[in-house]
């Protein structure tokens, strides 16, 4: 198992979500030396391995989207994590691992979800593109990409007798644990991903693999 | 959190391990506290695989299988359960017959064509039904993961290897939906352009070191990479992951156009 070992490595995690603190811990156990932090200015080198978690939701129709909200998500979603992922390029060197946390609402559409849609649909290309670019220097980046998850249930309105519809969905038929993003983080991360890049890997519980 | 790829006390079948990618993945799952029963055609590779897995104290039984043929496919699962007890991760690996022929494509025989599918598709759906029926009856879950191909989704001139492939991809997401509610996960792993095995002379080495330039990471895989990502998908490491593709490929199909080595011109823009 030595693959899963992180021993050694310099890790940085960005983010205030569950899925930061997951993954923070998941790198710990793993061995990895790891830096917590909340904005772009944390950012210090050397890096090993860069994780960004930043994720703010807003659920309105198209014509109620202020200029303000776009802003808002268009920030936390994707340009926030694109000002990460530039520094941090910066101060990382060959076998490092960059890890993108992001919903499947960036690879489809929902009533209600167009700029929040929109901010990750920005972000998988991000991955694909800078993949290209980070390849050369040695730094692979990946992203994965999550479903409807525990502690989303501000996004489903408890006042729709058809709530739980969207977990119905899912072919597992439950929402997803912070906890079941750790494993894939440490995998993404360690000596056995080096040939994996520009991917994006859903932990959705199959939501988006069916009709 | 790094328990959860523990295989301890898991059954599992690996199809085509006598060598390559399927080896690696079987010695991995060994690794990780599973037994493996390894699965083949050829008998004398099947000994050298459990010969590994024996060497570092792993538990595995051989099972000679023509994935073609439905009856040996059943009779291979048989075996995993009469010996171990239960079946509880069937990775159908097998596979082969990338380049089929010099035929153009109008003249291209049937039993050509059927041979390509048989040998990649019809061997999944029979690997995961035979398996699907035991782990429904045991009625704790299980995991069934196939092996396909970065070119299920790209076109390619020897085209009945893609076509079964790709079908591959189809049957993996049907069968992650039908058998959900069992806690069955499915997934697939599409691998890019990854070597079987160390380079035999500097020739093969030059070749792997040329055909690895138009590549993003500017090299091709290795054996052993798929492994871990094995155990990954065999364990409750990925618990709430399934009907998934995972693409390990140096970056090639991130690229959507490539891995041509296109890069729009940056002049004047420094």
């Amino acid at each position: 198992m030595k693959h899963f070992d992180l021993s050694g490595k310099r890790a940085v995690v960005l983010g205030s979500t569950p899925p930061a603190t997951v993954m923070a811990e998941a790198y710990e156990e793993a061995g990895a030396s790891v830096f917590k932090i909340e904005s772009v200015s944390s950012i210090t080198g050397p890096i090993d391995i860069f994780a960004v978690a930043t994720d703010t939701f807003e659920a309105k129709p198209i014509q109620n989207v202020s200029d303000e909200d776009l802003n808002q998500l268009l920030n936390d979603n994707f340009i926030i994590p694109f000002q990460a992922i530039r520094k941090a390029s910066q101060l990382m060197g060959p076998d490092s691992r960059m890890v993108i946390v992001t919903h499947v609402l960036g690879e489809r559409g929902l009533p209600n979800c167009s700029a929040y849609a929109a901010s990750h649909g920005a972000i998988h290309n991000l991955i694909r593109a800078s993949a290209q670019e980070f390849a050369p220097m040695g730094i692979s980046i990946n992203g994965i990409s999550l479903g409807w998850m525990e502690w989303m249930a501000d996004r489903i309105d408890k006042t729709d007798p058809e709530a739980n519809r969207a977990i119905r969905f899912t072919i597992l038929k439950r929402e997803g644990q912070a906890k079941e993003i750790g494993p894939l983080a440490v995998w993404l991360s360690g000596s056995a991903a080096g040939f994996v890049t520009g991917q994006i890997y859903p932990v959705d519980g199959g939501l988006t693999q069916h009709l | 959190m790094l328990e959860t790829f523990r295989l301890d006390g898991k059954c599992a079948v690996v199809t085509g391990s006598g060598r390559g990618l399927g080896r690696a993945m079987a010695v991995a799952l060994a690794e990780a506290g599973a037994k493996v029963v390894i699965a083949a055609r050829t008998e004398s590779q099947i000994k050298e695989t459990m010969e590994i897995i024996k060497d570092s104290g792993g538990t595995a039984i051989p099972s000679v299988t023509d994935v073609t043929d439905s009856g040996d496919v059943n009779a291979m699962v048989d075996l995993c359960v009469e010996s171990f007890g239960r079946i509880d991760i069937m990775i159908a690996n097998a596979g082969g017959g990338g380049v089929s022929g010099n035929w153009d494509f109008w003249e291209y025989p049937d039993e050509a064509f059927e041979t390509v599918i048989a040998t990649n598709l019809k061997s999944n759906f029979y690997c995961g039904r035979a398996a699907a029926k035991y782990m429904v009856e045991q009625g704790d879950g299980g995991v069934i993961v196939n092996t396909s191909s970065g070119t299920a989704l790209r076109g390619n001139k020897s085209f009945a290897y893609p076509t079964a492939k790709g079908g591959q991809i189809s049957l993996t997401k049907s069968m992650a939906t039908i058998l959900g509610p069992h806690n069955i996960r499915v997934n697939v792993i599409i691998p890019g352009f990854v070597a079987q095995q160390p380079a035999a002379d500097e020739r093969e080495r030059a070749l792997r070191e040329r055909r690895g330039q138009n590549i993003p990471v500017r090299r091709i895989g290795e054996w052993w990479e798929l492994g871990p990502l094995a155990v990954y998908l065999s364990s409750d490491a990925s618990s709430y992951v399934t009907g998934q593709q995972f693409v390990i490929d140096g970056g090639g199909l991130a690229g959507g156009i490539g891995p041509s080595g296109f890069v729009p011109n940056t002049e004047g823009s420094q």
